[in-house]
């Protein structure tokens, strides 16, 4: 299961505060490309826009990225 | 798997779903039917290992459980929604002429296409035999009507069932070498200035006089993946440089380590337990890694001028794998 879009680490993620390296291709990719719109907009539209983004990568993946979400989220 | 073009006829009449690399020659004497195809006549095959061959199609037949698909053809116009007109569970495999506007499109905006990332898109930019680079072009086929295009992208897309997810996965043997950060100050194909250390320099020079071995991409970390920028050309009297792919700003790329041995390097380093149902390798890894007749099996599929793991990558093996839920 996944934690709500309200959990901070969510925008910390997106933000790149939190320092994970993804073990999936399109996890780096789709982090790296919304940590750059975030560099470029930092405005609370696009933090939302981001993190909506990722909930919905996530929620997606869940089942294979089980290792990735244990190691960011615990 | 690598079939006569009579062969590859006789496999297109039964209406299977098929990806089609081969020859433009080749290609041209296919049948109209069910499969998309891509102008390049080098492949990494499960009997020979890597080879060249213009007269034989490399066919890669859809055997997953697959719900519904369909064959679409994009412009540059269209290219961004590539992504939201895929299956909400499947996979989408593109194919994409190199040196086409619509080359240049994805590969500077792909990242930017909305839903990119959420659905797995495969692929790769069709080439021609290195002999040909200055007189032929490449080309895609939308087999529906074995039209020939050398604008613009093919793509089918594939709706799998529930239980089937798939993903893409990229086998990127460079690591980034010791040398300093390079950044650039705007997106594209070539780029005459870099900045080294808070300087900025002329690039081309500073790869001469660094004696950089332009066979190593540029690699960028990507928050645990390696995304390789390899270099096209270095021209220091016109003072640029140009690449397979384009660069961005804001991205600290470094001059990937040497490799000494290409083959024995995939070898000891591809995942053992990957079960890939579609494989694409970068030409320059067959030329520098010299993987004619080498294995790389399970990895077999077309030698491309560009790679698609949802973007444009370089020198990477790409390959596509479902997990089951």
């Amino acid at each position: 299961m996944i934690p709500s879009k309200a959990d901070p680490k969510w925008a910390a993620l997106v933000k790149g505060e939190v320092n994970h390296r993804f073990s999936s291709a399109a996890a780096s990719m789709l982090f790296f490309c919304l940590r750059t719109k975030m560099r470029s907009d930092n405005s609370a539209a696009t933090l939302q826009q981001c993190v909506d983004e990722a909930y919905a990568f996530f929620a997606k993946y869940e089942r294979t990225l089980q290792q990735d979400i244990k190691a960011i989220f615990n | 798997m690598l079939l006569t073009v009579q062969e590859a006829n006789e496999l297109i009449r039964r209406g299977t779903c098929l990806t089609i690399a081969g020859s433009r020659e080749a290609l041209a004497q296919l049948q109209p039917g069910n499969w998309i195809g891509g102008s390049i006549p080098y492949f990494m095959t499960a009997t020979t290992g890597g080879l060249c061959d213009r007269a034989r199609v490399y066919i890669d037949e859809i055997r997953l459980p697959v719900t519904r698909w369909r064959i679409q053809t994009y412009t540059v116009a269209t290219l961004g929604t590539v992504a939201t007109d895929a299956y909400a569970n499947g996979f989408s495999y593109i194919i994409i002429p190199a040196n086409s506007k619509s080359h240049l499109e994805y590969a500077l905006h792909a990242p930017e296409y909305p839903e990119i990332f959420l659905k797995p898109v495969i692929g790769w930019i069709a080439g021609v035999h290195l002999d040909d680079l200055a007189k032929a072009a490449p080309v895609v086929f939308d087999g529906r009507s074995a039209t020939c295009l050398g604008e613009g992208a093919v793509v089918l897309h594939v709706e799998l069932p529930g239980e089937c997810q798939p993903m893409v996965h990229t086998v990127n043997l460079f690591r980034p070498g010791t040398g300093p950060a390079i950044q650039f100050a705007r997106p594209g194909f070539e780029a005459r200035q870099a900045i080294i250390d808070g300087q900025t320099v002329d690039f081309a020079a500073y790869l001469r006089k660094t004696t950089a071995d332009a066979s190593l991409p540029l690699v960028a970390d990507y928050a645990g993946t390696g995304i390789n920028v390899s270099i096209k050309a270095i021209d220091e009297a016109a003072g640029k440089v140009s690449f397979y792919a384009p660069v961005f700003p804001g991205v600290d790329y470094h001059l990937a380590a040497p490799m000494a041995d290409y083959a024995a390097t995939f070898a000891r380093e591809v995942p053992k337990n990957a079960h890939p149902l579609l494989s694409c390798n970068c030409i320059l890894n067959y030329l520098f890694g010299e993987l004619e007749g080498k294995q790389t099996a399970p990895f077999v599929g077309p030698i491309t001028f560009g790679e698609i793991a949802h973007q444009l990558v370089n020198q990477t093996l790409v390959y596509l794998a479902c997990e089951n839920l």
